[in-house]
């Protein structure tokens, strides 16, 4: 037998060794790993996202101009798969998730992923959660596998005054650098959700930061600022005036991670959906009508062909329970956290209800289904020589404008400034139901009889058109 | 040539020295014009002595001085909403004018709105008087009102608006702070215009001026340079320069006639809006298709219970020929039905489909009627009437019910949620039909001492529930 090139003693100090400095990273890890080391280890974990963002020009139809955008990307898998905000994809995707109708944008493109080291690669968009913020694109290409990437704690133990770190990224002019910066939990709300805030500023690309705590545990996200600046009554003008960031727990995404959800346009689910409108059970209405519970939420409309109609449900019901559940809500603000716990539940899923109607309690079993596809997945059809897109009529339309759900005709989702049908004066957001007299279906209806129509190249059409319950003409010279 | 020039200039300058100071300068009659005719009216031109001043000028001034005498400050609380949609009680100061010896006084309908408690008119000698409201008209914007004088009055006499020409020139006098008055001046810039107003109420028949309108002399009159009243001053266009408006006199006479025989104004109504026919012309290539395209028609209304549908094209109502061309035709054709007796069958003659048919029913009587706002003062709200774009906006199936106009900060009212817009349908499980029966319910409930009012309301086209909690009256 010949001996090794090294000796046995050589050998065992080598174990010994490794030992020791397993142990001290151990400790190290666990204990005391300095803010520098936090960073050094994060930093390869995070990468600039590039995409274009489509906003749609009034100028023509399905034209759009594209502005170059950068969001914080964090790599979730060692297979390339990237969380980011999900506002990198603007459309909605069904009638209760989303901030409902995004006329202005279209579709994102060409993502490009930009690693620590300087490496660029291609990315495609996969699909959102709007209720989480999440949106997850994957790198392409031949890039190094496996790649470091991020696991999330649960964070069930963060607390108001303990330190964390925020990892995010500088703006273009400072050439997207990192930026690590110490803060402390100043706030942990729960309503909706769970959340955190931070004594923070928003950077120029703070959404999506990493928020990490002082022992090196990934616990969350931050949240995109809130720039809805509406605002109905001087309290809630006082609201505006925030100067904190929101995070949002790993909890909100831990399962999505697991299972991204996957944008399939033609066989999209939406969230689980009940079909109801709704307000809060008030102290005052509970005592007016003896409601037994604290709070609930009255009915104050069942929309046609959803679960609610279908289980029987009636306007002034009141629901005391979901799932077994206590509905603690007593003012209009906290309807949100009932809206959640039905969208967390699965389409499909059975859910017992207690309710209240004249005088007695009930209990009704309902199978929430997955909400209606909002107007942006719509089919679509461009007529370029009229100047005008039409799509489908969705339901969120229907609804919106209280009309029956067999209701034919197509929506009239974009028209150009100059073009015939705006010189003719069609609008954004009308129904056409009749062209040059004649009813139609639905949208491949429409292409049909407008074709035929425009073979015979007439000088003028006719377009009967609806907004809510209005009705009028609209006349296009057509060139 | 100095010389002479020199001279020249002292001639001129002694003579305008002489005159102004030695005689009273009458100028000659050539240069009067109309203005001599109407006598009596003026005060003579005595003021313009060395001013310098123009014919024009001249009659400007001799109207002024007459007019302004019977132009008259009015003021009453209206309901503003502030920056947060509350409600700000604001004195409301407008113009107003004299129309006979007794204190009989004609303005414009918002001038007087709100709910007014109180109508104080100022004349311009200072003297001040409280109003009794004759007639409040919204729909044509237009007041009525009279003051008791103690003494003698000046009034205007009224002229005729039918025979208005564009181009005409013509004065707008105010009184906005019941002080002196004011005057602008302009021209008659186009007749028979359609304004809408802010609660999407259509006035029709309207002069338009580019004699500035502005809310301190909306109310006063609009004079022809004869000094005869022609308009009452009504409103100016914001963000639009020299856009005036002013509603015929002849409208506002027979308004005012018509009420103090004894007839309340009622509008007939049958649910149909119109577009013009010249597109759908071009479109059939049948240049000579007379008539009104029927653009919608209301449901449950008598002309959709009679089977008119849109497409329709009216070419007859009752004896009155139809025919709207253009846009500006269609005034006209809402003055034929909102003029239609209400006791007899109408019929419309009606082309459909290249086929003429008579469709005979009776009109009804406008469902929804303007009338002032009401403040639910314990409450802190105030409600109005259903107007046709709320109607139109809730998905109203009936026309029952009014609409919150605007609600104050800390009420009860904000307190239950309640908000601008909000439809009342029920109180206390009662249907309230209108801003009437709201008044009733309201002050039913004042009786019960700190009860809580179970109000059931309609928001975005469904129901929503509110309880409001009376502090109880000490």
């Amino acid at each position: 037998m010949a001996e090794s090139p090294f000796g046995y003693e050589v050998r065992m100090k080598r174990v010994v060794f490794n030992i020791f400095f397993a142990t001290l990273f151990f400790f190290a890890a666990g204990f005391a790993e300095t803010p520098g080391e936090i960073f050094q280890s994060f930093r390869p974990k995070l990468c600039l996202v590039q995409y274009y963002k489509s906003i749609s020009s009034q100028a023509q139809i399905g034209s759009y101009f594209k502005v170059k955008q950068y969001r914080i990307g964090l790599i979730v898998s060692a297979e390339g798969l990237v969380m980011v905000n999900s506002d990198v994809y603007p459309l909605s995707l069904d009638i209760i998730s989303g901030d409902g109708g995004s006329f202005s944008f279209g579709e994102p493109s060409d993502f490009k992923v930009k690693l620590h080291d300087g490496k660029e690669y291609d990315a495609e968009f996969i699909g959102k959660d709007d209720i989480a913020q999440a949106g997850f694109i994957k790198i392409s290409g031949d890039f190094p596998k496996p790649l470091p990437f991020v696991e999330f704690d649960p964070g069930e133990n963060i607390e108001v005054g303990q330190q964390v770190y925020l990892l995010e990224f500088l703006g273009e002019s400072y050439n997207f650098e990192p930026l690590f910066t110490p803060y402390t939990i100043t706030a942990v709300v729960n309503n909706p959700r769970r959340k955190f805030l931070l004594n923070g500023d928003a950077t120029a690309l703070s959404a999506g930061g990493l928020v990490i705590t002082a022992a090196g545990e990934a616990v969350g996200v931050t949240l995109r600022l809130n720039l809805d600046f509406s605002f109905r009554t001087p309290a809630e003008f006082e609201e505006f005036r925030r100067d904190y960031l929101e995070v949002a727990p790993a909890e909100w995404f831990l399962d999505l991670i697991k299972t991204p959800p996957v944008l399939e346009k033609a066989a999209y689910q939406g969230k689980a959906w009940l079909g109801i409108g709704m307000q809060s059970l008030t102290p005052e209405l509970k005592d007016y009508w003896h409601v037994p519970a604290e709070g609930g939420v009255i009915i104050n409309r069942v929309y046609p062909h959803s679960p609610a109609e279908k289980a029987g449900l009636m306007v002034r019901d009141i629901i005391l329970t979901f799932d077994y559940k206590d509905l603690d809500i007593k003012r209009d603000e906290d309807l949100t956290r009932f809206k959640e716990m039905i969208t967390q539940k699965a389409p499909g899923t059975p859910v017992e209800l207690t309710l209240f109607r004249e005088g007695k309690t009930l209990k009704e079993k309902v199978e929430l289904v997955s909400a209606p596809r909002a107007i942006d997945l719509a089919e679509k059809y461009q007529l370029s020589e009229l100047g005008m897109e039409v799509r489908e009529l969705t339901r969120d339309i229907l609804y919106d404008y209280n009309l029956p759900l067999d209701t034919e005709g197509v929506y009239v989702f974009q028209v150009d400034r100059a073009s015939p049908a705006g010189l003719g004066g069609l609008e954004m957001g009308s129904i056409i139901t009749h062209v040059n007299s004649r009813p139609f279906q639905d949208l491949k209806a429409f292409e049909g009889t407008i074709s035929k129509i425009m073979e015979g190249s007439p000088r003028k059409i006719m377009l009967q058109v609806q907004y809510r319950r209005e009705t009028r003409f609209v006349f296009v010279d057509v060139k | 040539m100095k010389f002479r020039t020199l001279i020249l200039s002292l001639l001129i300058a002694g003579g305008f020295v002489w005159v102004t100071t030695t005689r009273k300068w009458d100028p000659p009659s050539f240069l009067r014009t109309a203005s001599k005719a109407a006598g009596p009216l003026w005060s003579g031109p005595a003021v313009a002595q060395g001013a310098g001043l123009g014919t024009d000028e001249l009659n400007n001034i001799d109207i002024y001085k007459t007019a302004h005498l019977a132009t008259v400050n009015i003021s009453s609380t209206v309901y503003r909403r502030g920056w947060f949609g509350q409600i700000v009680p604001e004195p409301g100061t407008g113009s107003g004018f004299l129309i006979d010896g007794d204190g009989r006084i004609l303005t414009n309908y918002h001038v007087v709105s709100g709910r007014a408690p109180e109508v104080v008119v100022t004349l311009p000698d200072k003297s001040r008087y409280k109003a009794t409201i004759l007639v409040r008209d919204p729909s044509n914007d237009l007041a009525l009102i009279k003051i008791a004088p103690k003494g003698k009055v000046n009034y205007l006499r009224l002229g005729d608006s039918d025979n208005l020409q564009v181009g005409q020139k013509v004065l707008a006098i105010g009184n906005p702070f019941g002080l002196e008055g004011t005057l602008t001046t302009g021209i008659i810039s186009s007749l028979g215009r359609q304004l809408r107003d802010e609660n999407e109420r259509v006035l029709e028949g309207m002069i338009q001026t580019d004699a500035a309108i502005n809310p301190g002399n909306s109310g006063g009159p609009l004079i022809n340079l004869i000094g005869e009243v022609v308009g009452i001053n009504a409103r100016a266009v914001f963000f639009a320069e020299n856009l005036g408006f002013a509603i015929p006199i002849n409208l506002a006479r027979e308004v005012a006639e018509e009420i103090i025989r004894g007839n309340s104004v009622k509008r007939s109504w049958i649910g149909l809006e119109f577009q013009e026919i010249k597109d759908y012309r071009d479109y059939l290539e049948a240049p000579d298709l007379r008539g009104a395209l029927v653009s919608q028609v209301e449901a449950n209304s008598p002309a959709a219970r009679a089977g008119i549908i849109p497409g329709d094209v009216i070419q007859k109502i009752g004896e009155h020929e139809i025919n709207a061309v253009y846009e500006e035709d269609l005034p006209t054709i809402r003055k034929i039905i909102t003029s239609l007796p209400m006791d007899e069958k109408i019929s419309f003659k009606i082309r459909r489909d290249h086929k003429t048919l008579t469709l005979s029913f009776k009109a009804m009587e406008e469902p929804l009627k303007d009338e002032p706002e009401l403040e639910a003062a314990k409450w802190g709200m105030v409600v109005k009437n259903l107007s046709w774009h709320i109607y139109r906006v809730q998905s109203l199936e009936d026309f029952n019910g009014v609409y919150v106009t605007s609600v104050k900060p800390g009420s009860p009212a904000e307190y239950s949620n309640i908000r601008n817009g909000d439809v009342v349908r029920k109180i206390n499980g009662e249907t309230v039909k209108d801003s009437e029966t709201f008044r009733q319910l309201y002050e039913q409930v004042q009786g019960k001492n700190g009860e809580p009012v179970f109000l059931e309301l309609i928001r975005s086209g469904y129901p929503y529930f509110a309880i409001i909690k009376q502090k109880p009256t000490l």
